[in-house]
């Protein structure tokens, strides 16, 4: 091979590198920059914290009893109504109490209007409820009180399914409407 | 030189390979792709009301026209759906009816390549028509007698039909909860609740037809899917004068357990509320709003709260008695199927399907008689209280 030739490869291999560099270089400065704040964050302040006040069933499933939970206080209301609620779906720390919502729900979306909450669930909540006419009062009064006893300057939640609104749950309690506070539901200890 | 050429041919070869490849990809997802046939059309005549089903692989949208017949005689009323996307792959194109009240013949041609057009040609009765899926694979077209239409008496301010007049005999709607593809609840042996419902409100008639003076209808006589707004109608155009929705209850809790019955909570609107639904009404040109129309509902069964109430009370007692189920007591909430019902009402939960003990008396007969007997009595002590 001469040596033309060689030097002509040589400089095709070094366009390539520079080229591959041009590109990759926004990935790799991203990759840093989070290196970066992957270290840095232990020196952070520690995160704010808030109580909030979760309804869970009681074990006859005829009233709601609450129980307390610390969840971080973000700037976003809409993602610690997404926390609350997630903590609800996890179920109640004393074992005499039960679930309100299906293992599987998950929130799909979360926003605030005027005064009312939405939270959009996937269909799992209706889908795995068990029905009932107590279960279903529950499941909706359970999420309805415990976001508006957490967020005072709310006074309406309505509840969605995969982004629409539903009749029922399960064939009971209606939730085609924005729903207020049902107190009657609460037990105090 | 050579090796360069080389290089070209391997290029060459892998753009070959990769466009095979995609190629394949395109013909699985060809395969896999959602059909939408229409693989079957039948009906079902009952009298006062007629059924069509289209049997189709999956749920598509569709667009309903309705034609009125011009003055040639040989022009007739039709309904036309037209279902999109949908295959036509039944074989039949015409389907004659023999002596249907509603409908003479369905059509049925692949309008474009991929939309249906069915239509129905129909006789000169004045009807209302309904479309509704059942099922993952099947729509019904459901045409039957206009009843009369309590939210546009109420709009119309003929509030006339609303007052209970004094009379003689007394109708008692049943209304056994769930059916068709919605089972209710489900026990952990395996027992549904549509069934359970059925079955005491089968019971319940039995002992009110032996009543003088008790006329009973019921919302559903089999194992049939009927929405909640439908059975709040079929209430209301049989003039009621009781409501009662059984139904067997469920919880997250196995334990739970008891009777429990309900009435329709207040509304949640301000006084005024149907003015304001009225006005709404007035400004819209075609029909009414669906938020005038949720606030109708809810009025409706909110005349009769204080009744309900004390119905809830009444029956509730007597049921607990009977059964010897705990009693659970009496609780409001907006149910979706009492609030458009134009007469006292309440929804009764007749123990704990998900509760395996309560479960298996549900199963047995001699215990929902019992059942029946304890809601029979509460029914017959409130229509005595009526005429002290």
């Amino acid at each position: 091979m001469s040596k033309k030739k060689r030097f002509l490869i040589y400089i095709i291999v070094g366009v390539i590198i520079f080229l591959c560099g041009m590109v990759s270089s926004s990935f790799f400065e991203r990759k840093v920059y989070e290196i970066k704040e992957w270290v840095s964050k232990p020196f952070l302040p520690p995160q704010e914290m808030r109580t909030v006040k979760l309804y869970f069933s009681a074990p006859q499933e005829n009233y709601l009893l609450a129980e307390e939970r610390e969840i971080i206080i973000s700037l976003n209301p809409n993602r610690e109504v997404e926390e609350i609620l997630e903590e609800l779906i996890k179920g109640p720390r004393d074992i005499t109490l039960s679930s309100t919502l299906p293992s599987s729900t998950r929130v799909r979306d979360v926003w605030v209007e005027k005064n009312c909450i939405y939270v959009d669930f996937t269909s799992s909540l209706t889908e795995a409820h068990p029905g009932g006419s107590s279960g279903e009062l529950l499941t909706v009064y359970s999420i309805v009180n415990t976001l508006l006893d957490n967020f005072p300057s709310c006074s309406y939640v309505q509840i969605l399914i995969q982004g629409k609104p539903a009749e029922t749950l399960a064939g009971h309690v209606n939730i085609t409407e924005p729903l207020s506070k049902n107190p009657d539901l609460v037990k105090n200890p | 030189m050579e090796k360069l050429n080389y290089y070209g041919k391997m290029l060459f070869k892998s753009a070959k390979i990769i466009g095979g490849l995609f190629f394949l990809i395109s013909c699985v997802s060809l395969a896999f792709a959602d059909s939408y046939e229409i693989k079957k059309v039948d009906y079902e005549a009952l009298p006062g009301s007629t059924k069509v089903f289209v049997e189709i692989s999956s749920q598509v949208g569709y667009v309903v026209t309705e034609l009125v017949s011009d003055l040639t005689p040989s022009s007739r009323p039709k309904l036309k759906v037209v279902f999109y996307p949908a295959e036509l792959t039944f074989s039949q194109r015409e389907i004659k009816l023999k002596e249907n009240e509603f409908i003479q013949q369905i059509r049925l041609n692949q309008e474009t390549l991929n939309s249906v057009n069915v239509v129905l040609d129909l006789t000169d009765k004045e009807y209302t028509y309904n479309i509704y899926p059942d099922g993952p694979s099947r729509m019904v077209i459901n045409l039957e007698s206009p009843g009369r239409d309590t939210i546009a008496d109420l709009l119309r301010g003929e509030s006339s039909s609303l007052i209970p007049e004094k009379k003689e005999t007394r109708r008692i709607v049943l209304d056994p909860g769930h059916g068709g593809e919605d089972p209710g609840a489900i026990g952990s042996a395996g027992l549904k609740e549509k069934e359970v419902t059925l079955k005491v409100a089968e019971e319940l008639a039995k002992l009110l037809k032996k009543e003088s003076g008790v006329e009973v209808y019921l919302t559903r006589e089999k194992d049939q899917f009927i929405s909640l707004d439908r059975r709040a109608e079929l209430a209301n155009q049989w003039k009621g004068d009781l409501f009662i929705s059984i139904h067997a209850n469920a919880g997250f809790n196995k334990v739970a357990h008891g009777v429990e019955t309900f009435f329709n909570s207040k509304h949640p609107y301000g006084e005024g509320a149907i003015e304001v639904a009225k006005r709404e009404n007035k400004e819209l040109s075609n029909g009414i709003s669906s938020e005038a129309e949720m606030i109708l509902w809810d009025m409706l069964q909110t005349r009769y709260r204080q009744e309900s109430n004390e119905l809830s009370h009444i029956v509730q007692k007597r049921l607990s008695e009977a059964t010897g189920l705990e009693d659970r007591g009496t609780k409001s909430a907006g149910f979706y199927v009492l609030r458009g019902v134009a007469m006292p009402a309440i929804l009764v939960e007749i123990g704990f399907i998900s509760n395996p003990v309560e479960e298996r008396k549900l199963k047995n007969e001699d215990f929902r008689k019992k059942i029946a007997q304890g809601i029979f009595e509460g029914i017959k002590e409130y229509m005595e209280r009526l005429i002290e």
